[in-house]
């Protein structure tokens, strides 16, 4: 879980190095990787959250709390990558109204 | 100080839940056992007391509380004069639990409204997080 948190928190220096990178190119990775990387991690935190779910409505050895605190931190997840996806589409719909 | 992930709170008010739904535990069974009688020479039922430590801050994880770990209440325990029982000693006396009742009922109230602020904080925690979400957008 600790792994997913870390991770979670490339996302959130995802829009500054995309930014950097998008205006110097000097940076290798592309948006669309980091946003890959961004929702691989989403990903994790959604199975993790659902494999407690799982785990909890079989009567399993968990507890709500933590069932709550993973399917909270996944939706949050979901809903920060969500934005970011957001400004990018943002972004690229400035750049595609430029009249030449 | 270290940088802690972005859900921490949340992670930090787990643990706060998860310490008081063990100390709500511990005083139910220790009431659970206010009857629990036994031969003098024994060893009576002990009310079990959960000690408190904190988790370091300084990690990423942010913090938190955990069961340091459990102890039994020192004291004598009552006498019971029980004759007709098996299990009372020659004199015909039995010894009760050592539980304060009232004191276990004083734990219970305190572990269920800590519990109750760690869910305020869990909820504030995630709500903040939506609302800066919504910083993005126009």
């Amino acid at each position: 879980m600790a792994g997913a948190i870390a991770s979670v928190g490339s996302i959130g220096g995802l829009g500054a190095s995309s930014g950097a990178g998008a205006a110097t190119g000097a940076s290798g990775l592309k948006f669309g990787d980091l946003l890959t990387r961004g929702l691989d991690s989403v990903s994790s935190m959604e199975s993790n959250a659902d494999a407690l779910t799982a785990s909890f409505a079989a009567g399993g050895n968990v507890q709500i709390y933590d069932v709550m605190a993973a399917t909270s931190k996944a939706n949050l997840g979901m809903t920060i990558t969500n934005e970011i996806r957001n400004k990018a589409i943002e972004a690229y719909q400035a750049i595609i109204s430029i009249q030449v | 100080m270290s940088v802690h992930g972005p859900f921490s709170s949340i992670d930090v008010a787990r643990t706060g839940l998860g310490f008081n739904k063990y100390w709500l535990d511990t005083v139910s069974h220790n009431i659970a056992n206010l009857n629990t009688m036994s031969t003098p020479g024994q060893d009576p039922f002990r009310a079990r007391m959960v000690i408190a430590m904190p988790i370091s801050p300084d990690t990423s994880f942010g913090g938190g509380v955990q069961v340091a770990q459990v102890v039994n209440q020192e004291g004598d325990a009552p006498m019971v004069y029980a004759p007709d029982d098996p299990r009372s000693d020659e004199d015909g006396y039995m010894q009760g639990a050592v539980v304060d009742l009232a004191g276990q009922m004083g734990d219970m109230i305190l572990a269920s409204r800590t519990y109750q602020a760690n869910m305020s904080v869990f909820k504030e925690a995630r709500e903040a997080l939506e609302a800066t979400t919504s910083l993005g957008r126009r």
